[in-house]
């Protein structure tokens, strides 16, 4: 069986990559994708990297593996607590886990809410975790020490620092040392990540060997101006704007030199896969939500003349979310500008909160609300849709979901925090997540010079399962996106939908049925754990 | 069941663990008075980080840890080893 490689670039669309392939800067991606194939790929109902990645890697939407955000709020002792998701919080079968149970070998690299680490058949290493905490984050634990070991690895380079991400949803200005700066880290990172990649790829090959690449988001959200080529030509004026544009450009550019690179290394005939977990555009504006929300008598601030400083979108502490909004008097309120969703606090035995009768009229109250809001300025309906959690999320966990999400019509992110109007514009254009992320494939099976219609990003975990030779469970929403594969080789190769994942936390404290307890038992042994 | 001693213990070797590699300069060995931001320099990102060590190692998950990180709706200025372990005490079997 070939090898399958994987490159997920976070926030990739091809509003940019088409451009960064015709000038020259992604000469190896124009190839690769000339000589493959390319669809686009639908995210999650809200654009957002933790539900949209985690439904890549369980093939299933996030009303089925709980993941909706990068933070839920918990109801405690009357208040709100935050609470951070990880791995444990994901309710699906990863493939990490399916593939490795199925006998193959996987590597999986940075790949958002893997920590803590679970055992697989080969390495994994989770992203979005501060340096500090990798150890944890690493399978086999042992292998976080090669990674140090490794020459030219930094391994404080691979974490994510929080300080410097939080600036995406900041708002705010960084001065022309600090951009270039900021911009050179996140180079330095992928480079770290490569080297990583390479060593499992030339040490100890996996049949399945997957990494992401999230610069891509990082540097799409506070240069986006500079990156999108419709912008660019307008600001990319001055000396220091033409050395920012440059260095991003830099940055494409390595990644295209990776990707052809880990193309090399995987072999004649293997299958590549880059794909992303939501696209990219921009927004002018900045909705309010919660000052729409307390302006229809349904919220509370803590200190009601804390007015935003303008671009941004949240407090510069996580912790600080708790702080904005007065909880006691509070019915409904939006928790993060990442989720663009408005949790609606039940009374429970007569509680603080709305009561279960009134639920639903109270919920069609704010959606409805949301969409006849109009701009006064301009006249025009800003938001574009109003999806309850069942519209949004259906399944199994849809209830751990936003009561409502909001989606504007540019795709911003609201802000959290107060301000003296609901919807204000930017001083200058700024990046956003989008629906629309990328699909490219190529190597053998794959049709050459196609471009397949649009496909769910809950495809891509079955694609993976498929190209491995494995069987897709039939309870993967996903589908394998067969026009991207050839007739013979679907002749020769048919997809199999047979089998189901197993229940993500079969291991810890959940009761299993019997297929399910067998299928651990054997998963364990095939690990060495167990005789 | 753990005595005191041994979940104070076992709390120190966690949160040894975690810091190995941080090069925080803190001389003396970690121990029940050790605080955790002053001497550690643990952010609010560590505290979360270490709950789940914590709750790991124990094999028990969702233990009320807002009793003692939070209060007033925020993250408390400043927490030592001992409180850590006394609150396990308190609600580990």
């Amino acid at each position: 069986m070939k090898k399958t490689v994987f490159i997920g670039l976070d926030g990739a669309t091809f509003a940019v990559l088409d451009r960064m392939m015709e000038e020259g800067v992604m000469p190896f991606l124009k190839e690769f994708s000339a000589n493959g194939s390319r669809a686009e790929l639908h995210s999650t109902s809200n654009p957002l990297t933790p539900p949209a990645w985690i439904s890549l890697v369980t093939g299933k939407g996030p009303g089925d593996h709980g993941i909706f955000d990068f933070l839920r709020p918990e109801e405690k002792g009357g208040g709100i607590v935050m609470k951070l998701n990880d791995s444990k919080d994901i309710k699906s079968e990863t493939i990490w886990s399916i593939a490795s149970r199925q006998g193959k070998r996987i590597a999986s690299l940075n790949f958002y809410g893997m920590s803590p680490a679970q055992p697989v058949s080969g390495y994994l290493v989770s992203g979005f975790i501060p340096w500090k905490h990798l150890k944890r984050a690493t399978y086999p634990q042992e292998f976080y020490e090669t990674m140090k070991s490794l020459d030219g690895v930094d391994i404080k380079s691979l974490g994510f620092h929080l300080e410097q991400e939080k600036k995406c949803f900041q708002g705010g200005k960084m001065d022309h040392a600090e951009s270039l700066a900021w911009i050179r880290s996140h180079i330095d990172r992928e480079r770290n990540w490569f080297k990583i990649l390479s060593h499992i790829m030339q040490n100890d090959p996996c049949d399945l060997t997957a990494v992401v690449f999230d610069g891509v988001d990082k540097l799409q959200h506070l240069f986006w101006p500079y990156i999108f080529g419709e912008l660019a030509c307008s600001t990319v004026v001055t000396p220091e704007q033409k050395e920012i544009r440059e260095l991003c450009l830099d940055y494409y550019r390595a990644i295209d030199r990776y990707i052809s690179e880990a193309v090399a290394m995987a072999g004649p005939g293997a299958r590549v896969f880059i794909a992303s977990d939501h696209g990219f555009g921009t927004t002018e504006e900045i909705f309010y939500l919660n000052k729409w929300l307390h302006d229809h008598g349904v919220l509370e601030w803590s200190e009601p003349n804390n007015i935003a400083e303008p671009g941004k979108l949240t407090e510069g502490r996580i912790s600080s979310h708790t702080g904005v909004i007065d909880f006691n008097k509070t019915l409904a309120y939006c928790w993060t500008p990442s989720s663009n969703g408005i949790y609606i606090r039940r009374s429970i035995d007569g509680g603080p909160g709305v009561k279960p009768e009134e639920y639903e009229g109270f919920r069609e109250g704010i959606r409805k609300g949301l969409l006849e809001y109009v701009d006064p300025g301009t006249g025009r309906r800003p938001v574009k849709s109003v999806l309850t959690r069942e519209e949004a999320f259906p399944g199994r966990y849809s209830h751990l979901a936003p009561d409502l999400t909001v989606l504007m019509d540019d795709g911003g992110m609201v802000s959290i925090l107060n301000s003296d109007k609901t919807l204000k514009k930017r001083d200058e254009p700024a990046g956003c997540h989008r629906l629309e992320g990328v699909f490219i494939a190529g190597g053998e099976g794959i049709k050459k010079g196609f471009s397949a219609d649009a496909f769910s990003i809950e495809d891509v975990a079955p694609c993976l399962l498929y190209s491995l030779g494995l069987p897709v469970p039939e309870d993967m929403q996903g589908r394998v996106p067969s026009a991207v594969f050839e007739d013979d080789y679907l002749r020769t190769c048919p997809i199999r939908v047979e089998g189901r994942t197993l229940g993500a936390d079969c291991s810890r404290d959940k009761a299993l049925d019997s297929a399910d307890s067998s299928a651990v038992m054997s998963q364990l042994r095939m690990l060495g754990y167990i005789e | 069941m753990k005595t005191k001693e041994e979940i104070l213990e076992d709390t120190i070797g966690i949160i040894n663990e975690m810091t190995s590699d941080w090069d925080i300069g803190f001389s003396g060995g970690i121990n029940a008075d050790t605080k955790l931001i002053e001497d550690l320099g643990f952010e609010s990102i560590d505290v979360v980080q270490l709950v789940g060590a914590i709750e790991e190692h124990f094999q028990k998950s969702g233990l009320p840890f807002e009793e003692i990180l939070i209060k007033d709706g925020n993250y408390v200025d400043e927490i030592r080893v001992s409180e850590i372990a006394e609150f396990l005490n308190r609600h580990l079997d």
